[in-house]
């Protein structure tokens, strides 16, 4: 453990916007070379502080003090609190495909001559430099389109080392990376942490939080919950003082009748979007029975958003036949798809998820504008009973049925985009990452609706790149690899292991084939 | 305290309008012009400037409905001028007024079908399209008039234009009916809705159930059409078809559309807003003259509001945002 010294403090924050408190009085301190994690559901107040702490509110905008090394300071704006030393890594990855990694990592503050003239060749050797405290060594000349998402996220990361920080934010740093690309930022984020510099950390992810930090935080409603060590912590403990009350263990007990087949797909074949010469699915079959919920496992790019988007008349299909109730169904568009009583829920909300311009009702009434006609007039009282009812029956939680859906947490969101779903009375559901950028809370009350839903007879179809999800929900799994059929797991098969292992035999078969 | 927070809230609500951006200028204007000159409200005043204001209105509807799903159509000007060329064509060589109305909208409609076939189709940008539009439709009131104006048009047609309702001119009645029915569809019918949708997020629309590709070629179809309309109607006002009647019509429209509060991203915007878009425009001019001040600063004027109404809608995205 580095020695104790306390490089930052924040003391009694407070900050409301208009009548909402956000922050109600949170203080906390940080020492040097401390990776400290600050854990919170969505709408906890983490965000709010950590834009205060950077000067995104200025001051004046909060009440509170904030002290870097015992001295309180203001910050009136990002730059002066830049100067003190405090670099902010927002959640998004934002980098130039097209520049160098070296200007990728000097924007905004290139080094120049005393003429103006941009100095390149201190700018990739300082670049270099920086890289190798983070352990890359890269040809800082490349564009940055050409390397992998991770390092594109170190690149931010290095970009905020330019000014010597000493305090460094990082919000939601994982969010795009895979396994073995987040493990490289952890011993980058370890590098730092040897240098002296501390670490603020943000993310819903727990794994990662109890393998990386030192001393972890929680914010609940904008108040200061408590605060745990690396050692003698307790999950189960922390959890519960995130979201608040005691985690029931969500499992699928639930008694019910799977009933006849209802849908059927025989030799799905769809094409690669980028690239004619490969199928991305390749001849998949499906079967879904009547109140089922069945998992579609595989690794990312085995074709299972693909399969369903392909199902839903969104992507077409170019070999194969999609069976319902053993009638051949033609499905060109996503209307077709819902006028069969067949919804979809995205798994990229801001994609093709939301209307970002719309309120939740607005929202959830968009696969059904034809149902809610009276006569050419879309009935107000109709959409607002039916936004109403969806509101409470997901216990989405708004102000009301008129707040814009950008002002909800990403739980709320997701609901809001179930309902929408539901709105359309579905016999079955497609959900592609049903819990994606969900918080821990809202997660749980997810599952219970899903299997609510197929205890009321809906038969779902869902995909979760969380192994741990698909076992706890699921009644049969089909596995996917490579945009071919792996295998299929009944119910009591149904685990981690054994998905993998389906997944694994698969490739090892296909590498065993073109070997011979 | 109290009371000024509710102040407050009050002030917020109105500034969060979408059509802040052109009522408070728009009703500074009318007191402004008129303490200095009473001459401003009078009966003739006040139709010159509806009147004008009618012409670009016609157009700017289409726009709105365009810009709020996303799109622009850069030749609503030109399908303006064909629109009344190809009438007073047809009623010069003796066809029926009426028929000549229609054939003169019937071809407004077919550019518009044209522009929403390409973009829907072929998925290509829409300001390349109706920029190609907007020079075959003019090029087509070339090829057809030779350069020179068609004339002479029946009385009984210029008579309909030249006819007042309630005292106002026909086109001015014209002009607040249609904008009642674009607000209308705009406003409460599922096409208005599906509007909105594709142009806050057309992915969305579409896994939604909308078909987008119909909706934005009928959108296109009711801007030619409301287009060509106008230029009919232009043709009466002036008793003749001119050959570069409702030229840059298009960039005026836009303005009109946006100074009106029309988001330039699509998924927000009002009829009401671009109705007193289209009459700040108008009144601006007509102010400038009764001030005293040279007309030829009304351009400069004009592209001034439109900087300050865009600058407003960023500043209210931002707030939101956050």
């Amino acid at each position: 453990m580095s020695d104790r010294e306390i490089v930052l403090s924040m003391k009694n924050i407070k900050k409301s916007f208009h009548s909402n408190q956000v922050l109600k009085d949170v203080s906390f301190s940080l020492h040097k070379g401390e990776i400290l994690a600050l854990l919170g559901e969505n709408g906890a107040g983490k965000s709010t502080l950590m834009k205060i702490l950077s000067g995104i509110y200025p001051a004046g905008a909060y009440e509170g003090t904030i002290e870097i090394g015992g001295i309180p300071k203001i910050f009136t704006s990002v730059k002066e609190s830049q100067a003190e030393g405090i670099a902010l890594i927002p959640q998004e990855i934002s980098v130039e495909l097209d520049l160098s990694i070296a200007e990728n990592v000097f924007v905004g503050q290139l080094p120049k001559f005393k003429s103006g003239i941009v100095d390149w060749n201190t700018m990739y050797k300082k670049a270099g430099e920086i890289l190798s405290v983070l352990g890359m060594e890269l040809d800082v000349r490349l564009p940055v389109r050409f390397i992998s998402a991770s390092l594109q996220q170190i690149i931010c990361i290095a970009r905020a080392l330019v000014s010597n920080p000493r305090i460094l934010v990082l919000d939601e740093p994982t969010s795009a990376l895979t396994n073995s690309e987040t493990e490289k930022l952890f011993a980058a984020i370890q590098r730092l942490k040897k240098e002296g510099i501390s670490c603020i950390y943000i993310s819903h992810k727990l794994d990662e939080v109890f393998d990386l930090t030192d001393r972890m935080i929680v914010l609940r409603d904008g108040y200061f919950i408590s605060a745990y060590e690396k050692d003698g912590y307790n999950a189960d403990k922390i959890i519960e003082d995130i979201i608040g009350r005691k985690l029931e263990k969500v499992q699928n007990t639930v008694e019910k009748e799977i009933g006849e087949v209802i849908l059927e797909v025989k030799g799905l074949t769809v094409q690669h979007p980028a690239n004619p010469l490969v199928n991305i699915v390749d001849h998949v079959d499906i079967t879904l029975r009547k109140g089922e919920i069945l998992g579609l496992a595989g690794l990312v790019g085995a074709g299972r958003t693909e399969s369903l988007r392909a199902v839903y008349g969104d992507m077409p299909i170019k070999e194969g036949e999609v069976y319902l109730y053993g009638k051949l169904l033609k499905v060109r568009h996503p209307a077709d798809a819902l006028k069969n009583k067949i919804a979809f829920l995205t798994e990229d909300r801001k994609k093709d998820g939301y209307v970002s311009t719309m309120d939740i009702r607005q929202n959830m009434s968009l696969c059904v504008l034809k149902e809610l006609l009276h006569g050419i007039v879309l009935s107000g009282t109709r959409e607002q009973k039916l936004a109403k009812g969806y509101t409470k029956k997901l216990s989405i939680k708004a102000e009301s049925i008129y707040s814009n859906i950008m002002q909800l947490s990403g739980g709320n969101q997701q609901k809001v985009l179930i309902g929408k779903c539901l709105a359309a009375k579905p016999e079955i559901l497609l959900l592609d990452e049903p819990t994606k950028g969900v918080d821990v809370g809202a997660k749980n009350e997810i599952y219970k609706t899903i299997m609510g839903l197929a205890k009321e007879g809906i038969s779902i179809i869902m995909i979760s790149s969380e192994l741990m999800e698909v076992c706890m929900l699921c009644d049969r799994v089909v596995v996917l690899a490579e945009g071919k059929n792996a295998g299929e797991l009944n119910k009591e098969e149904i685990s981690e292991a054994n998905i993998l292992n389906r997944i694994f035999a698969h490739m090892k078969k296909r590498n065993m084939e073109e070997v011979i | 305290m109290n009371t000024q927070s509710k102040l407050k809230t009050i002030l917020r609500r109105i500034m969060g309008l979408n059509e802040f951006g052109v009522l408070v200028p728009t009703i500074i204007l009318v007191i402004v012009v008129q303490c200095i000159n009473p001459v401003f409200l009078t009966y003739y005043n006040l139709t010159t400037v509806l009147r004008s204001a009618s012409y670009i209105l016609l157009p700017a509807l289409g726009m709105t409905m365009l810009m709020i799903a996303g799109a622009i159509d850069l030749s609503v000007g030109s399908i303006l001028g064909l629109g009344g060329c190809i009438s007073a064509i047809c009623m010069v060589s003796g066809i029926n007024i009426w028929i000549s109305v229609l054939l003169g909208v019937g071809v407004g409609a077919l550019c518009g079908l044209i522009n929403g076939f390409i973009i829907a189709k072929f998925h290509i940008p829409e300001l390349m399209v109706t920029l190609g539009m907007y020079y075959m439709a003019r090029g087509m009131v070339l090829i057809l008039t030779g350069g020179t104006p068609v004339f002479p048009v029946p009385d009984s047609f210029n008579n309909i234009e030249r006819a007042t309702i309630l005292g106002l001119p026909c086109i001015v009645v014209i002009g607040i009916v249609l904008a009642a029915v674009f607000f209308f569809i705009l406003r409460y019918t599922s096409f208005g809705r599906e509007i909105y949708a594709i142009g806050g997020n057309e992915d969305t629309a579409r896994i939604s159930g909308i078909h987008v590709d119909r909706v934005i070629i009928i959108a296109y179809v009711i801007t030619g059409v409301i287009s060509a309309f106008a230029g009919v109607m232009m043709t009466g006002r002036l008793g003749s078809a001119q050959v570069s009647a409702g030229s840059g019509y298009e960039l005026t429209a836009i303005a009109a559309t946006v100074i009106g509060g029309t988001s330039t991203k699509g998924g927000k915007g009002s009829v009401i807003g671009t109705v007193f878009g289209a009459f700040f425009i108008y009144a601006l001019t007509v102010s400038l003259t009764t001030m005293r001040i040279s007309a030829l600063w009304q351009d400069f004027v004009v592209g001034l509001v439109l900087i300050i109404a865009v600058i407003v809608d960023y500043l209210r995205n931002r707030n939101r945002s956050r």
